[in-house]
């Protein structure tokens, strides 16, 4: 087995632990860690081809940055969106539940 | 490299990153989960290093796991009491804990046999793996920046990038939407913590120096306005748990500061238009320059828009009225 | 034996020593009962640690500039880890909703989020 074919079994078993634990888990929270593992699968796969040239391909590096920011963002609106979830849910009679209130 | 054998290293590596990624998802507690991610991130960062990545090594430790694990800990260990009732296992699977978790098993162990016969065909299979190295290398005289990563991404691909920024703007205002009405900011503790206060005077101008060596340097070598942006957010972030961070009197300025980012970015891509009848076309000679302005700017954007989506996540109540 | 030779053992044997100590930290980290206990070992091994690995790197790097970028990593690690680490014994780091974070798997809390 090359060291190419190798990296891509790692990405497969990433992302077939991150999105099966994606469909079962109960937790937010841990759904959001998941995808984020799937995300790092998939771009295990980019940085692995990109290897394939000396040096390696900018293209698919490129890429892979545009994914990490990506993914910063999607996981702070997430966890944001979690966390005013239980707010309003531990305070369920209150004014300005979850998205509710003047908007800037 | 891609034709070699694999190496020990190699699987030992790879090995460690799946176990990581196991026990970050496997974990009984969030807390556990959390810091199982975060030493995921550690070696997805030492992984992408061993792949010749980096830039995205830099990145990843950063963004990935600096960023990202700033906020997973804050939403983990601020929130409100009620979510974490002590004996909660918040993984487990509903139904019959045994029968769901052995059928989890077989699903992901099929899933990622199915995606691993199909990766490894198309690479064999491959189309010549030269990729688009070839192409890139022959245009980097008319990029403007040394670093062939820097040029694809702010010049020959920064449609990508313009669209990035855009999408890290709108996350941004999605969290100030949900902030609604004022809220009172998360208690600072009764005893400011004089270390903590120290520490924050002393390291956020070093922080300051470091993401301003990262922007410059990503002209000629890895580094660059995203990793920077996160080194300057990572600063904010500090100065915030130390009690010195941008207060509600700074809101203006916190609005300029995410707008000029985009903003510049945009003047760049129709000034490319007007000048040279292409969306974003940059004119070589005033290229190094201008990918130089618009980096600075982005990356003073990217690190509020970071800031601010952190602290979007602590704002609200800590305990019940 | 020539000085090349002699620069990369040496070096060799600063990280493979500097890896030990890392273990060594992580063993008490896994194996030692309270919070305190937990931080006085992972500081002081992991700076070491940290410290004898840089000065390993430090043989061989290529350039004086890059051999004072590995020495700063160093100098930005410790006074963060002590920071830390006085802030996590203070109790003042984790939230006052009082779930001051077990190890992994040991039972009781002996005390440690006490003030």
């Amino acid at each position: 087995m090359s060291t190419l074919e190798w990296y891509l079994w790692v990405a497969a078993a990433l992302l077939g632990l991150a999105c099966v634990r994606l469909l079962l888990a109960r937790d937010p929270l841990v759904r959001l860690i998941a995808i984020n593992v799937a995300g790092s699968g998939s771009l295990l796969v980019l940085v692995a081809l990109a290897a394939r040239t000396d040096p390696p391909d900018p293209v698919l590096h490129a890429l892979v940055l545009t994914g990490i920011v990506i993914t910063v963002a999607f996981t702070g609106v997430g966890l944001v969106l979690l966390r005013r979830a239980e707010e309003a849910a531990e305070a369920p009679g209150e004014d300005g539940a979850a998205g509710n209130g003047e908007g800037p | 490299m891609g034709d070699d054998p694999v190496g020990l290293l190699d699987v030992l590596l790879g090995l460690a990153v799946v176990a990581g990624a196991a026990t970050a998802l496997t974990a009984r507690r969030r807390m556990g989960a959390v810091v199982s991610f975060l030493v995921l991130g550690v070696l997805l960062a030492v992984l992408w290093s061993r792949l010749g990545a980096p830039d995205v090594a830099l990145a990843e430790a950063a963004i990935g796991t600096g960023v990202t694990g700033a906020l997973f800990v804050d939403a983990v260990t601020r929130g409100p009491p009620a979510a974490r009732p002590p004996g909660a296992v918040p993984g487990a699977v509903p139904g019959a804990g045994a029968r769901a978790g052995v059928s989890g098993a077989l699903a992901a162990v099929l899933l990622g046999a199915g995606l691993g016969t199909a990766f490894a065909g198309a690479a064999g299979a491959g189309a010549a793996p030269g990729g688009l190295t070839g192409q890139v290398l022959g245009r980097m005289d008319v990029a403007g920046v040394e670093h062939p990563v820097s040029a694809v991404l702010l010049n020959f691909r920064s449609y990508d990038t313009l669209l990035e920024v855009v999408v890290l703007f709108v996350a941004v205002l999605s969290v100030t939407a949900t902030l609604g009405e004022e809220r009172p900011r998360h208690p600072a503790p009764a005893a400011r913590a004089a270390t903590l206060v120290w520490f924050c005077r002393v390291m956020a101008p070093v922080l300051v120096l470091v993401a301003a060596w990262v922007l410059f340097a990503g002209s000629d070598r890895p580094g660059g306005a995203f990793q920077s942006g996160a080194v300057l957010a990572g600063a904010l972030i500090l100065m915030d748990t130390a009690g010195l961070g941008p207060g509600p009197d700074h809101g203006r300025l916190l609005r300029v500061a995410l707008v000029v980012g985009p903003a510049a970015f945009l003047v760049v891509a129709a000034g490319g238009l007007v000048a040279e009848g292409e969306w974003l076309a940059l004119d070589p000679v005033w290229a190094g320059g201008l990918i130089v302005a618009v980096e600075t700017l982005l990356a003073l954007s990217i690190g509020v828009a970071l800031t601010v989506v952190f602290l979007a996540l602590g704002r609200g109540r800590v305990s019940p009225p | 034996m020539t000085a090349g030779l002699l620069l990369e053992l040496l070096s060799a044997v600063l990280v493979v020593a500097g890896t030990g100590f890392f273990t060594v930290g992580t063993l008490g980290l896994v194996r030692l009962p309270d919070l305190r206990t937990r931080l006085h070992a992972l500081t002081k091994a992991d700076n070491l640690g940290l410290g004898l690995v840089v000065l390993g790197l430090v043989l061989q790097a290529g350039s004086a500039g890059a051999a004072a970028k590995l020495l700063v990593v160093w100098f930005l690690a410790m006074p963060a880890s002590a920071v830390v680490a006085h802030l996590m014994s203070r109790g003042g780091g984790l939230s006052a909703a009082g779930s001051a974070a077990d190890g992994p798997g040991t039972p009781g809390e002996g005390g440690s989020g006490g003030g």
